[in-house]
């Protein structure tokens, strides 16, 4: 069976976190025995208002004259440079993302089984008319219920839903905001969630007692609750524990914010910012710290606290919707599930409260209820059922 | 040999300054913007050129100065910083719409475009000439497809490679 993945999210040298969970489940594919050929739009941005024709012009001549050089391709992955302006929206990026695909569909068109696209808007829009090949969409982007508010995108959306041959979504909670936005049409969505690989995540052989090294690991940005995350540690560190330490793994727009701030509340020797490793690098901070934090109030999976569980290592996170249905069930194994409205007080007590009792937690348990869901086997073996179900 | 980098537009810097790390070669960055990069983030050896055109209006430009200007003065660390982007980001969120959609209007911005990218690249396929001849080139490497025309006028005709990144 060939697969064709198209994914405006797959790692590269610049981006090493984007789409690792994408690369987990193409990874696994292939060890299943599937020919998967991965295709990747990037944004290229562009000033606002349309593209002028000599670009477009320029890139098709390219194409046409020299696809890989138009098309770079690395191993099996091909990535299409799509120009966007800003301000184009949603639908205006799947447009553009098309054209793009069209154009080296026209210059070297490769034929598949099945095509498994990652988001509904931009990508499944963008891929829906290009090809004969089934067509398998998976939803799992935080910004869905923003995008949802608009209504060209809720009808773009009820189209895919109709038009494709699956559409899937990486947990229970992004597919309860789709049958809340779109209806009875969104019940047909299916949760096949997102891969964890077990054999990058050994489980610790210690077992944490002190609760002194926090650890964050995912983009450095307000959103993620980074702002609410260093207050928490701040309190922490003044009512519980002065000798703590909290090491920041990611980048974004808050990383200055992080440093002038913890410098300015005397904690720049207790906070580490190792900005963004490989994935690869990730369990060595997982296996050494103490515990996880994580205060997103959005989440469509939470992959890091799932690694985190994974690896033996305790977490204290904030409910997002992913967590509740991933590993809800088993949070008081694997440490602290908090509300959703918890303040930064709440947090370090939260923390506290483990360290003053370890002995509840069972993470060696958690790990096995999460392998029984998430390893690459069993979400490998759900893909493969769902590719054979439409393949003619 | 020289190996160009052209990025007229910074915004794909990182994308830029990973490749040309992981390149062996004598590099040439040539960038449009006056933000986004110094010779410190270049690897040994890399050099900096930098144009004095842009395809992209001086308003847009001005704005986008003004934006990272206010971004970078918010998150200098105070709590007081970061509460009013969070409340501008909770403005924005409440007037702005979900999605802004495709504009035609925006054709009107396209055509003034159109003309800042004629003398763009104009200013790049000159130095491009120039530079040859001081010490030829080897290939062209684009990280913004606004500077592709440039590079297909200057490197077609002679049959160097050109690729885009």
């Amino acid at each position: 069976m060939r697969v064709n993945v198209v994914t405006p999210w797959y790692p590269s040298a610049a981006h090493p976190y984007s789409g690792v969970f994408v690369r987990q489940q193409v990874e696994a594919l292939r060890r299943l025995g599937v020919d998967v050929e991965v295709e990747v739009p990037e944004v290229f941005p562009a000033p606002e208002g349309t593209v002028p024709p000599q670009v477009t012009g320029a890139m098709s001549s390219l194409a046409e004259s020299d696809p890989r050089a138009a098309f770079r391709r690395d191993g099996s992955v091909t990535r299409v440079p799509a120009p966007i302006p800003s301000r184009i929206g949603a639908l205006g990026r799947a447009r553009a993302f098309e054209e793009l695909l069209r154009l080296r569909r026209r210059v070297d068109a490769p034929s598949f089984d099945v095509t498994h696209a990652h988001l509904g808007v931009p990508t499944g829009v963008a891929v829906m008319g290009l090809s004969e090949a089934p067509l398998v969409i998976t939803e799992h982007q935080s910004a869905l219920p923003r995008l949802l508010e608009d209504k060209g995108i809720r009808q773009a959306y009820r189209t895919l839903i109709e038009r494709s041959a699956a559409f899937l979504t990486v947990s229970g909670t992004l597919r309860e905001t789709m049958i809340e936005a779109l209806g009875p049409v969104a019940t047909g969505v299916e949760v096949v969630p997102n891969i964890v690989d077990f054999d990058a995540l050994p489980p610790r052989t210690d077992r944490p007692t002190d609760f002194r090294k926090w650890l964050y690991v995912g983009t450095l940005a307000e959103h993620k609750g980074v702002g609410m995350l260093l207050d928490a540690f701040t309190r922490f560190v003044k009512r519980h524990d002065s000798g703590a330490s909290l090491t920041l793994v990611g980048d974004g727009p808050m990383r200055p914010y992080i440093q002038t701030s913890a410098a300015r509340r005397g904690l720049d020797r207790q906070v580490t910012l190792h900005g963004a490793l490989p994935h690869r690098d990730v369990p060595h901070h997982l296996a050494t710290a103490d515990v996880l934090v994580h205060l997103s109030p959005f989440e469509t999976f939470g992959i890091a606290a799932v690694e985190a569980i994974a690896t033996g290592t305790p977490v204290v996170v904030r409910e997002n919707g992913g967590s509740k249905t991933v590993w809800g069930d088993i949070s008081s194994k694997c440490g602290r599930l908090l509300d959703r409205d918890v303040t930064a007080d709440g947090v370090a007590e939260a923390v506290a409260q483990l360290r003053d009792h370890p002995d509840l937690l069972d993470l060696r348990a958690a790990r096995q209820v999460l392998a029984s869901r998430f390893s690459a086997e069993i979400v490998g073996g759900q893909l493969l059922d769902i590719y054979a179900r439409h393949v003619r | 040999m020289t190996h160009i980098a052209l990025i007229g537009q910074t915004l794909r810097m990182n994308d830029c300054t990973a490749f040309v790390r992981q390149t062996p070669g004598s590099w040439t960055i040539v960038v449009g913007d006056r933000h986004g990069i110094t010779q410190d983030d270049l690897p040994p050896g890399g050099e900096l050129v930098r144009l004095s055109s842009a395809p992209v209006p001086t308003g847009s430009r001005l704005k986008a100065d003004l934006r990272r200007s206010v971004l970078r003065l918010m998150r200098r660390g105070s709590s007081l910083g970061r509460h009013a982007e969070n409340g501008l980001r909770r403005v924005k969120r409440l007037v702005a719409p979900a999605d802004p959609g495709y504009d035609p209007m925006g054709r009107m911005a396209g055509t003034a475009n159109e003309a800042l990218l004629t003398t763009h690249t104009e200013e790049i396929l000159s130095f491009l000439e120039c530079r040859h001849q001081q010490a030829p080139i080897a290939e062209v490497v684009v990280f913004d497809l606004f500077d592709l025309p440039a590079a297909l006028a200057f490197a077609q005709p002679k049959g160097l490679p050109v690729s885009v990144r």
